[in-house]
């Protein structure tokens, strides 16, 4: 376990190293929240609701989603396809290391860095603003807000990994990364609440993965859902949970089996 | 011809090298402030080459040859010194001057991965501003010397690491430089395919009277190539003269002892350059 | 052309060029017309040349091609999804946000179209490419400008262009020529805007050898204008408008064409283009002087 730990170490302070680099990524998230700070404001002036949120609770939901991007999206999992082509995966196959533990510490090495980061914007936010966020009543909320976000956490580590395989049979997972990737932000909700758009949209995205990565532990931060609704919810990022880590394992032996044969 | 075609007069460089602390408390401190050392590359260095030499730069990682190389090429400043290329002063990038060199880093690359080396020449063609005529026919001469007219049409990403380095050095050569600078020119080829690039070398060295100055690791290279070395330890000059000279100096035999010999002299006479 | 004595010389040289005659011969300077030919030569060239590249991976490109499209037509089903709450937002109807909204994207694309190549600066850096452009007979910005030219934001340009067009005819008032005028105008000079960023951001890559990212704060920066710049408020406004001109390169284009820009701004946007783009070239000659090679 000690190894892990040191991976965790190293890649903190690796990205310490590069602070430039680091910087530039938390100031990019500040840009994306004070884009949308003013056009919820905007569209707030002289009413007291929008689409169902009042003020706090859409000044919630921004910052909330800036949190959760920077807590469920973050990490290089997706550097792994690189790596596979590379060759580099071999330095990691010959360890007495398993790869899977490996990655979930590197990101969580990541991922830390990044919470603490967005914890600290966002208290200089409530600071020099004093933005009136809706915290949630009830502890069961809580609980199940940070359910919910482990759930989610998993949910996009396990895809980025599983789409990290593709690694294996193409060099050409670049493209299809960026699509994933901007279809994930949308319907994730990391860019607007769902509840916004028609109905019919919100039916058809509820069965998608991606609404359990942000949108879900959102609605439940704001106490919007329903026991039942809460139930339905992890019940659908639980099975999706389960077809992930399925599918993930599966094609991790089928890539590592071929990565072999082809001696590369 | 009694003009050098390169001339360096204390030549110097100081880089500014920030330092790390170590852990993670060290990673944290670095984040606001760095600490930097001064590294003097290159000291005081002075030499002189005429046309058609082919001299050797030999001195262990991190001498300054490649310094050197770079401040000759026009890609580094020096922080003292002169020096002249064909009569250019190399820093200031004159556009006749750069049409009149070519420098070959071994480790770096500029033809187009993905696509066949065929490609770079073309791009290179108008970036030199090679006449057709001139370009079919260098083309077809150094594809002939290198033995790579059939490799042309492939990506470059599928060549070997030998036959990359001969259309590296087919596409650096398209203008027909009269000054060439190479840097580790068979860093990581296996022993034929550095016999044939030596080869080459040598070829094209004859062939146009062409001023080459080169570094490497390889004693071969040195042994077979050049009728003169330059050795740099720690950024000075050690040595410069004819291969016979410096087994005279330091010791009869092998050439790669007569090195050790000479790279341990100057340990001894400057312990710290630092 | 320099004019050469009888025997070969180039005139009017200093005595080091005396002496080195043998070699000077062949400094010629090229003609302003064999300057343009080499330049749109090379252009061409590298063009073809990045085609080759992603031709050579066409699951990626397609990825990046299909992914760039769906970001438009998603923003775009989120705008129309916030009118069918609202009638207007900062005062602009659905068809006119959109239009801001398109704007924003002509611009971005056209800018990654024509100065991809900055994209890729710090690889170039890093992998040593720069150093050879530097050693080679080229102007050096112009290499790193145009080294990668993306084919994909010409096919994503052309829905963006049919979009907009679309929208003008929506705009009560029909298509305004005048405004199409002012409209292309204030575009072009966007760009010109966007040019100098690019080239600030190259330059600080060169500079420090890690401002990675750098061309990413640009793209976040860029992104505020995806919303008509009324939206900002007080100071925010006035930095996207005085310090770093977003709303001069994205907002003010829509804007003169609804007839809602001054006569003023539209003077003030030209001023802001010639200076950012003046500053930002001679602080690439700094930084390009300045620059040490990586491996010491």
């Amino acid at each position: 376990m000690k190894k892990y730990w040191c991976v965790f170490s190293l890649y903190w302070q690796e990205n310490l190293q590069k602070r430039s680099s680091f910087f530039v990524d938390r100031f990019r998230a500040l840009v994306v929240l004070v884009s949308f700070y003013y056009l919820w404001s905007t569209l707030l002036k002289g009413r007291s609701t929008f689409a169902g949120y009042d003020h706090s609770q859409i000044i919630t939901y921004v910052l909330g989603m800036n949190i959760l991007q920077s807590l469920v999206f973050a990490g290089n999992s997706w550097e792994m396809a690189g790596e596979i082509n590379h060759g580099r995966l071999s330095i990691y196959l010959t360890k007495p290391l398993n790869y899977f533990v490996y990655t979930v510490f590197r990101e969580l090495s990541e991922k830390a860095i990044n919470l603490l980061s967005a914890m600290i914007e966002i208290s200089a936010l409530f600071w020099v603003f004093h933005v009136d966020v809706r915290w949630p009543h009830s502890a069961f909320s809580w609980v199940a807000f940070a359910l919910a976000t482990v759930g989610a956490t998993g949910l996009y580590f396990l895809l980025a990994f599983m789409v990290g395989c593709a690694g294996f049979w193409t060099a050409e997972s670049g493209g299809p990364r960026f699509l994933i990737e901007l279809f994930l932000e949308f319907t994730a909700g990391a860019f607007f609440p769902l509840d916004v758009l028609p109905a019919a949209l919100q039916h058809a995205l509820k069965v998608l993965p991606s609404p359990y990565m942000v949108f879900f532990p959102l609605q439940v931060f704001l106490e919007k859902l329903t026991a039942s609704e809460i139930m339905q919810g992890f019940a659908i990022q639980f099975v999706w949970l389960g077809i992930f880590g399925g599918l993930t394992a599966w094609v991790w032996h089928r890539g590592v089996a071929f990565y072999g044969a082809e001696g590369s | 011809m009694f003009n050098p075609v390169i001339q360096v007069r204390g030549l110097t460089k100081t880089f500014r090298v920030p330092q790390k602390e170590p852990g993670l408390r060290g990673a944290l401190k670095g984040l606001f402030s760095r600490k930097f050392r001064e590294v003097r590359a290159v000291q005081e260095m002075r030499f002189d080459v005429t046309e058609g030499e082919l001299v050797g730069f030999l001195g262990p990682n991190g001498a300054g040859k490649t310094t050197t190389l770079k401040m000759l090429a026009g890609l580094l400043h020096p922080s003292s010194g002169v020096a002249t290329v064909l009569g250019f002063v190399p820093w200031q990038r004159e556009r006749a001057f750069q049409k009149q060199f070519t420098m070959v880093m071994g480790q770096r690359s500029q033809l187009w991965w993905d696509l066949p080396a065929w490609d770079s020449f073309l791009l290179n063609k108008e970036i030199y501003e090679i006449p057709k005529t001139q370009f079919d026919e260098t083309v077809d001469e150094l594809a002939d010397l290198l033995e790579i007219k059939d490799l042309l049409g492939i990506p470059v990403k599928k060549l070997s690491l030998g036959q990359r380095m001969k259309a590296e050095l087919a596409c650096s050569l398209l203008h027909r430089p009269r000054v060439l600078l190479l840097d580790e020119p068979t860093i990581g080829l296996d022993v034929v395919m550095q016999k044939k690039v030596r080869d080459f070398i040598l070829a094209y060295n004859k062939r146009w009277k062409a001023t080459i100055l080169l570094t490497s690791h390889n004693m071969d290279d040195v042994s077979e190539l050049c009728s003169r070395v330059i050795l740099i330890n720690h950024g000075k000059l050690l040595f410069d003269g004819s291969l016979p000279q410096l087994q005279d100096r330091f010791g009869q035999g092998k050439l790669t002892d007569s090195m050790r010999t000479a790279f341990a002299a100057m340990e001894v006479t400057q312990p710290s350059v630092f | 052309m320099v004019r050469k004595a009888a025997d070969g010389r180039p005139e009017g040289r200093g005595p080091r060029a005396e002496k080195f005659d043998g070699y000077r011969a062949q400094s010629l300077g090229l003609g302003p017309r064999a300057w343009a030919l080499k330049y749109s030569r090379i252009w061409l060239k590298l063009a073809v040349m990045s085609w080759g590249v992603q031709a050579a991976t066409p699951l990626s490109s397609c990825g990046y091609l299909l992914g760039k499209l769906l970001r438009i037509a998603f923003f775009l089903i989120f705008l129309s999804a916030i009118f069918k709450h609202t009638q207007a937002l900062a005062g602009y109807s659905l068809e006119e946000a959109a239009l801001f909204f398109l704007t924003f994207n002509l611009v971005d694309i056209l800018g990654q179209l024509f100065f991809r190549g900055i994209y890729g600066i710090r690889g170039m850096v890093r992998e040593g490419d720069f150093d050879y452009y530097l050693i080679q007979p080229t102007n050096v910005l112009y290499r790193v400008c145009f080294n990668m030219v993306d084919f994909l934001d010409l096919i994503t340009v052309l829905p963006v262009l049919w979009l907009t067009f679309y929208f003008f005819r929506q705009i009560p008032g029909g298509l305004r020529p005048f405004g199409l005028i002012l409209y292309s105008l204030l575009t072009i000079n966007g760009l010109f805007i966007a040019f100098a960023i690019h080239v600030l951001v190259a330059s600080l890559a060169v500079l420090t050898q890690e401002m990675e990212n750098t061309i990413w704060i640009y793209r976040d920066l860029m992104a505020l204008g995806r919303f008509p710049a009324d939206i900002y408020s007080g100071p925010m406004r006035l930095i996207l408008t005085f310090v770093l001109p977003i709303a001069v390169m994205v907002s003010f284009p829509a804007k003169a064409y609804l007839g809602r820009l001054s006569g003023l701004a539209l003077v003030y946007s030209i001023f802001v283009s010639i200076i950012s783009v003046v500053l930002s070239v001679s602080f690439w000659a700094f930084a390009t002087r300045k620059y040490t090679s990586i491996s010491s």
